[in-house]
């Protein structure tokens, strides 16, 4: 049947007819490429204007899945419409043989129809719609894609807004209809019986499989359907088609080709995809697809491709296992960041905790040189301030070493560290006021006058630049110095300078105070000055003598020369280069008294004590200590020594000390008085102040005696005390090394006296009653019972005190008595109160092992005699410590959250231990013998107890505070 | 008995409960790699191929 057209297309034979035309299969004459010729069966009725309109529409599409258009032409009174010829099979064959297409299949497809239409829909200006898209119109190509055939119905869109549709049963969307479904309500605005128009009612499969074909309204035969025309002459409303219709013949082709049958023509029994046939999500799209309502569609093929492309991401299980993943990466996650911020909260704690460690050790370096502000102030820091999580625990060290630092629980009487102040330079010396309220610094160039009360700093003097340069104290509130200007008397509390004598470094003030002797250097004369108004006296010359110098006297002071005023200024002791020692009569030239004129002394030492003269002198291979009757003028005489004497002699004494013992000598009557011994160390200085007497020994250290030669306190340092000064309550040291002084103050805490008793009295314990009423001393020979005015009540032998196994001080709410057991068995109470026996007993005889159990809140402490104390968790009886070693346990306490144990040490002293729940030390309680109504209690064995309370570490933060603020 | 501070506590228990972590997560990675490429063979049986 060859026939051609337009002298261009020839037609070989049919290929196919619908609703919309017949198919010719033809050749392009001219490029010999098969072609597709369609005649429109709607040529007969439209306008070739309209057609040729649609056409050109047509040919300018361009898509992978779309058959490309190349002309319109028009011959014998029909359209043909020339087109790609699509080699492949339409997928109504395929169904009509009854082929099951696997619904990946149909899933690429959808795809791939829905660009088609995404590309169709998109096109300007209002789109295309295809109109009629149902398997027969979809071509499978040799390759497996897909491409949509059959534009007939999208031709007749589009001319006024006006439906031109066609459509075919079942594949046709409610709107190809006619019908309108919306917010559930049913709009039939054809006028047509829906009911009738679907025949209603379920299909069977069987009837389901007949082929559907296009039905074009204009060309419409069947009674069941109302042309355009008459919709027209009905003058109805016209329901327009869009997009979503399109959607709704996809849904329902997909729904053909998963199913193997096709949908209800009816969308509303359209019958779910069931899991049998496809997966739910895929089920669930068609489903939406294929909604009566359009609103409810997907608006868009876009929409509709996105769902498809989206099924793997949107299924519900791929969902689960994502949410799965992302809840435990989460848990995890959490997991991991909680363990990681334990960790640098952890890390931030342990540095803290570090640093706290350090400071504390700083601290105690700082006390042990005496430097209590100091030590203070690295305490405090060693003390979180804040409640950060960052911050660490207070640490048992840090707590310690503020209690040490602030002295808390040392109540004895003595010398403590106050401070140690720092200056420019090493001092050359030190000199402190007769009543101890004011010292002196001298340094380079200049001295520095404190207030030892309020460590005020009073005045500052200007020195001549040596380090001869003296500072001399009048009184408290006179000072005569080596100004710069000359020799100058200073008023401290006025604050301004008296007078101003010649240039002069060294200096001497009598004992009564209203003289004052001069020299400059190696000058052969002294110039001597009323104190009071700085009139020069007389001029003391040294017959072409002079001083001993040392070469550079810039830096140093080697001492070793005597320049001493007696009482009332009227004469002066002088020591000379070449060991010369002469007393000048300053009255009386002619009476002056000639000790040596030259000797082999190089070192002098000496002053002026009531009448006599007394002196040391050191040479190379001996020491002397004399003695002059200044008022006789007589050499009283003198003693040898291979060691060098230390000798201070004022109106107060002649204090002499050789090696290691210090004494007070009278010149009357020769005798000594021991004021200091220091056992294997020799002394290398000295002084004496009101009552107390501090030394410094060779073996680095300090010593502080009282009033009986008893050694108060010794403290050993690692430098030499080079000068000590000690009057009043103020004890100062420094060396030539360190530009710093050590400053002491005496504390003798009478404020904290709880009771006074004979010191002689010996005893081990001393424990206070528990109504603290009275108070009993004892040890394994006897007791004694005080009551707290200090009245003896009782005073009693215990018997056979060799026999005595162990002493222990019970109290209990009944009463307080002493507990004394014997080897034999023998248990004796003495009560407390007066000392009467309470009872006697016999036990069994007691372990010889001296074992003791004593008990915590949280622990069992066990100890021996011999033995390192045990601590056990009550609890988990699991061994957790052990307390001090070399010494023996006596009593543990529990007061609060602390613990309290005290021992015996092998020196036999009494101390305690103030322990926290983890059985850090906190606190050493030196001299510990009680701890009666939350009070510690102290024995110093010096006749006092005294008690304090147990000071909690806020407590010891507010005392440091103040502390703090007080020397700032 | 370990005789570890808090803050110690703190420090290596938190190192502890990151390692502890760090092993659940691999051993979860290990697991939800292995579940999830059966079900992506699952969905792709289903589905095809993710379509681009």
């Amino acid at each position: 049947m060859s026939r051609v057209i337009a002298d261009l297309y020839e037609i070989q034979n049919q290929i196919g007819s619908g609703g919309g035309g017949i198919v010719y299969l033809g050749s392009h004459l001219r490029l010999k490429k098969e072609i597709v010729l369609k005649a429109d069966k709607r040529s007969l009725n439209a306008k070739p204007e309209m057609l040729r309109r649609e056409v050109d529409m047509l040919k300018g599409l361009n898509h992978m899945y779309i058959p490309q258009v190349y002309d319109f032409v028009q011959e014998d009174g029909i359209v043909y419409t020339v087109m790609d010829f699509i080699d492949g099979e339409s997928l109504d064959k395929r169904l009509e043989r009854g082929e099951h297409i696997l619904q990946p299949q149909v899933i690429r497809w959808a795809c791939q129809l829905l660009e088609a239409l995404v590309y169709l829909h998109g096109r300007s200006p209002y789109g295309i719609l295809h109109g009629d898209i149902k398997p027969a119109n979809i071509m499978v190509r040799p390759n497996g894609d897909i491409c949509l055939i059959d534009y007939n119905i999208a031709l007749a869109l589009g001319e006024d807004g006006a439906v031109k549709a066609g459509y075919s049963l079942g594949y046709a969307s409610p709107e190809h209809y006619g019908i309108e479904y919306k917010s559930g309500r049913t709009r039939a605005r054809f006028g047509f019986n829906s009911k009738s128009r679907f025949g209603g009612g379920k299909h069977s499969v069987d009837e389901r499989k007949v082929k559907r074909v296009t039905k074009l309204v204009e060309s419409d035969q069947d009674n069941n359907f109302h042309s355009l025309k008459e919709c027209k002459e009905d003058k109805k409303e016209q329901i327009t088609l869009d997009a979503r219709s399109d959607i709704y013949s996809l849904g329902a082709t997909l729904y053909h080709l998963i199913a193997g049958y096709p949908p209800a023509e009816d969308a509303r029994q359209v019958e779910p995809l069931g899991a049998g046939i496809c997966s739910k999500q895929v089920a669930k799209i068609i489903q939406k697809a294929m909604d009566p309502n359009p609103d409810m569609r997907y608006q868009t093929a876009d929409e509709m491709l996105d769902a498809f492309r989206h099924l793997h991401r949107r299924d519900e299980r791929g969902i689960r296992h994502r949410r799965r993943a992302a809840v435990c990466a989460a848990m995890v996650s959490g997991i991991f960041l909680t363990g990681g911020a334990c960790s640098v909260v952890g890390l931030r704690q342990m540095e803290q905790m570090q640093e706290a460690l350090a400071l504390a050790e700083y601290s105690s370096n700082s006390l042990a040189k005496g430097n209590v502000s100091e030590a203070i102030r690295q305490a405090l820091k060693a003390i979180p301030e804040g409640d950060s999580i960052f911050d660490a625990p207070v640490t048992a060290q840090a707590q310690k070493a503020l209690t040490d630092a602030l002295g808390v629980y040392d109540l004895s009487e003595g010398f403590k560290p106050l401070d140690t102040m720092e200056f420019p330079s090493a001092p050359f010396g030190i000199q402190i006021s007769p009543k101890g309220t004011r010292f002196a610094v001298l340094y380079s160039y200049e001295a520095v006058v404190f207030d030892t009360e309020t460590l005020e700093m009073v005045a500052v003097l200007p020195l001549e630049s040596s380090a001869l340069s003296d500072v001399v104290f009048v009184d408290e509130s006179h000072v005569v110095y080596a100004g710069k200007d000359g020799v100058s008397a200073y008023d401290l509390d006025a604050r301004s300078i008296l007078w101003t004598g010649q240039t002069a470094t060294t200096l001497a003030v009598s004992a009564d105070g209203t003289v004052v002797a001069a020299v400059n250097r190696d000058a052969n004369h002294a110039e001597i000055y009323h104190m009071a108004d700085g009139e020069r006296m007389t001029d003391c010359s040294f017959d072409g003598q002079c001083m001993q110098v040392a070469s550079n006297d810039i830096f140093a002071d080697p001492g070793g020369s005597i320049f001493a005023l007696n009482s009332d200024g009227t004469m002066l002791a002088v020591s000379f280069q070449g060991g010369g020692l002469r007393i000048f009569d300053l009255e009386a030239p002619e009476d002056d008294l000639y000790i040596f004129d030259s000797s082999d002394y190089m070192y002098f030492e000496g002053g002026f004590h009531e009448k006599y003269f007394s002196f040391a002198a050191d040479g190379n291979k001996k020491a002397i200590f004399g003695l002059i009757d200044t008022e006789q003028g007589i050499y009283v005489g003198d003693f040898e020594s291979s060691d060098r004497f230390i000798l201070k002699a004022d109106e107060k004494g002649i204090y002499l000390a050789n090696r290691n013992i210090l004494v007070d000598f009278n010149p009357d009557t020769f005798e000594e008085t021991e004021l200091a011994y220091t056992d294997q160390e020799k002394i290398t200085a000295f002084s004496v102040g009101n009552g107390y007497v501090l030394t410094a020994t060779d073996s680095p250290g300090f010593s502080f005696f009282d009033r009986g030669a008893g050694q108060m306190s010794w403290e050993g340092c690692e430098e030499n005390w080079d000068f000590v000064a000690l009057a009043g309550d103020c004890g100062i040291l420094g060396n030539r090394d360190e530009p710093s002084v050590r400053l002491l103050k005496l504390e003798d805490h009478r404020d904290m006296l709880v009771l006074s008793y004979d010191a002689r009295f010996p005893h081990d314990e001393s424990r206070i009653s528990q109504n603290r009423k009275t108070a009993m001393l004892f040890d394994y020979k006897s007791f004694c019972v005080y009551d707290m005015a200090g009245n003896i009540l009782a005073q009693e032998e215990l018997p056979e005190p060799e026999q005595i196994y162990d002493q222990q001080f019970r109290k209990s709410t009944e009463g307080s008595w002493l507990e004394v057991t014997w080897y034999d068995g023998t248990v004796r109470c003495y009560d407390a109160a007066d000392g009467s026996l309470i009872s006697q007993e016999k036990k069994g005889a007691p372990s010889k092992d001296l074992y003791e159990e004593f008990y915590t809140d949280d622990y069992k402490i066990a100890s021996s005699l011999h033995g390192t104390p045990q601590v056990y968790d009550l609890e988990s009886e699991q061994k957790v410590g052990e307390l001090e070693k070399d010494a023996y346990l006596t009593y543990v306490t529990q007061v609060g959250e602390y613990i309290i144990t005290e021992y015996i040490s092998t020196t036999g002293e009494p101390y305690g231990l103030l322990l926290n729940d983890r059985l850090q030390t906190l606190a050493r309680l030196p001299w510990l013998c009680d701890i009666s109504d939350g009070m510690l209690v102290f024995d110093y064995g010096a006749g006092t107890l005294k008690q304090c309370p147990l000071y909690t570490l806020q407590e010891l933060i507010i005392l440091g505070k103040s502390f703090e603020k007080e020397t700032s | 008995m370990l005789n570890l501070s808090e803050s110690e506590l703190l420090l290596w228990g938190g190192i502890a409960v990151m390692t502890v972590s760090v092993g659940i997560g691999i051993f979860c990675m290990v697991l939800f790699t292995l579940t999830g490429r059966r079900l992506k063979k699952k969905l792709e049986e289903e589905y095809g191929k993710p379509q681009k």
